[in-house]
């Protein structure tokens, strides 16, 4: 294997094993499991074939800009939705069904109710919450300005504490924005 | 409840998001052995990601915007573009003497050192935006786009304990092009678009309820939200309103701040949030400022002079091709916002443009 090959497979096996987590927990909330696994394949695969524009600093909004296109043109959006449903019915199965703490209820409803939001707004709510992104660089997976993804962000919060307060969820106020 | 909800939402992370073992040796030989040397368009297509922003309309549907414009090659003065059932459709197609970005940014600089004025005071920093955005409509089987404009106002309270205010009205939907016009009109002109989609809405009961997605073509009412007060202007920074008496005019200490929330090595994010300080009450020190930090950056340049979608002179950064197209008032050197112009179809440009920022001192009108 020529030295220059030998360097990028090292430089790829490294960003592989560093990030795999990472593509794979944004898939399953994106696509849900059942297509998590392929996702997060096929995300390396073209990160692999296309290694020189991967950015070495911060590879993460690039991966995750990947997967999300990936979903969106090797899914039919009818498969990636029945996938996703079933994933954020798994969120709200209670591990233990009659633990009625009000940790575990409380936990439920507000994942219940992220479950009710457009997959756009779960996804810009979640962007920084679980998977460590700046605004920046999530502003860069949904491709828009950072600007506006305060705004957006913003709106998502607001629907999120509207449908958590009607669906008798513990009511609790949206944060500040921008 | 003190916590916010980005805390909230840590706290309730689902273990399911982490895989349960991998076997990483093994993922990495199946990509490696699989040789397959084709492209794929499943990689961002640019720098900022703004090929498929466009084809799918996801930034569109939330704050972006959207307007018919005209893209021509040559002429001496910019001229609106021509007229058509889009409601939008003002901007014209690039012109006047090609001019690098630099120059553009470093003549914005020194009008607004010239012009600009100190900045004054108030309960509420309001900053009013317009924009639209384009959507699929499906009626009796037939398909046509429609583009949906709306205004929005954030009032940042700069008074803790003085709610901030959140003001959104649609302003109406009109077919996009000459084609969707005529579906329309053989559709009996209806006023209100419907587009087989489901959505969610408030319910007579007030509880939230699934409801077909519909746009009129009448302006809607103005919604007004009241919000919590935030110290800060930019939270992932720490920046706080307060702190904006205080910003170094000096390029090289303000690019640290501008800079550490840019995306590594792409200038549009820098380019982003310069914009946004600008349009604060800074000084006009730190605007000039910021605009010789834009001046630096690599990749920038230009598609000459504009009219933007609500008719204003601009002149324009680009980068990436041109796709995106940065605006700077040309009468006043203050940023506009930004179009996007994709060139695979030059008649749709996303947009996000300003109206007015300033101080007010009664809460926005109900």
């Amino acid at each position: 294997m020529p030295v220059g090959d030998a360097e990028r497979l090292e430089r790829f096996t490294d960003l592989y094993r560093g990030q795999y987590a990472r593509v794979y927990a944004y898939a399953v909330a994106r696509g849900g499991r059942r297509l998590a696994e392929e996702v997060t394949a096929e995300t390396f695969l073209v990160a692999w074939r296309r290694f020189d524009v991967v950015p070495v600093a911060r590879p993460v909004p690039w991966l995750l800009a990947t997967a999300r296109n990936v979903l969106r043109e090797r899914y039919r959006e009818e498969v990636r939705q029945h996938s996703i449903a079933e994933e954020l019915q798994a969120w709200v199965s209670p591990a233990a069904p009659d633990d009625l703490s009000s940790d575990v209820v409380e936990r439920a409803g507000l994942l219940d109710a992220l479950g009710r939001l457009s997959d756009d707004d779960r996804e810009l709510l979640t962007l920084a919450a679980w998977h460590g992104l700046s605004a920046a660089e999530a502003a860069r997976v949904v491709g828009c300005s950072t600007a506006t993804y305060f705004v957006r962000l913003h709106r998502a919060r607001r629907r999120l504490e509207q449908v958590a307060d009607h669906a008798g969820t513990t009511p609790y106020r949206a944060e500040a924005h921008r | 409840m003190t916590r916010n909800i980005r805390r909230r939402l840590e706290a309730v992370r689902p273990a399911r998001l982490d895989p349960d073992t991998h076997d990483h040796e093994g993922g990495i030989r199946a990509i490696i052995d699989n040789t397959d040397p084709l492209p794929t368009d499943a990689a961002p297509r640019d720098r900022a990601h703004r090929g498929w922003l466009l084809s799918t309309g996801l930034a569109v549907t939330a704050a972006a915007a959207a307007v018919t414009v005209f893209v021509a090659t040559s002429t001496s003065t910019p001229t609106p573009a021509p007229a058509g059932p889009r409601p939008g459709s003002q901007a014209s197609p690039p012109s006047g003497p090609a001019t690098s970005a630099k120059d553009v940014l470093l003549a914005a600089a020194r009008t607004t050192l010239r012009d600009g004025k100190p900045p004054t005071a108030g309960t509420w920093w309001a900053s009013k935006r317009e924009g639209a955005h384009v959507e699929e409509a499906l009626m009796d089987g037939q398909k046509f786009t429609v583009l949906v404009r709306f205004r929005e106002e954030a009032w940042h309270s700069q008074r803790a304990g003085t709610p901030d205010y959140y003001v959104y009205q649609e302003l109406g939907a009109a077919p996009l092009t000459a084609a969707d016009a005529e579906i329309v009109e053989r559709l009996g002109s209806p006023s209100e678009y419907r587009t087989g989609k489901k959505g969610w809405a408030a319910g007579k009961d007030g509880k939230p309820e699934q409801v077909e997605v519909t746009y009129s073509t009448k302006p809607g009412d103005a919604k007004i939200s009241e919000q919590p007060y935030s110290p800060y202007l930019l939270p992932e920074q720490k920046l706080r309103w307060s702190d904006l008496a205080t910003l170094p005019a000096d390029p090289v200490r303000l690019k640290k701040l501008v800079g550490a929330d840019a995306v590594h090595d792409d200038p549009t994010t820098v380019f982003v949030l310069a914009f946004f300080l600008y349009s604060s009450p800074v000084s006009k020190e730190v605007r000039a400022a910021l605009y010789t930090i834009l001046s630096e950056l690599p990749g920038a340049g230009s598609v000459g002079r504009v009219r933007d979608a609500k008719g204003r002179l601009a002149d324009t950064i680009t980068f990436d091709g041109g796709q995106m197209w940065y605006l700077i008032d040309a009468k006043t050197g203050a940023p506009i916002g930004s179009e996007v112009h994709p060139k695979r179809d030059p008649q749709l440009s996303v947009y996000d443009l300003r109206i007015s920022d300033g101080f007010e001192d009664s809460p926005p009108a109900r």
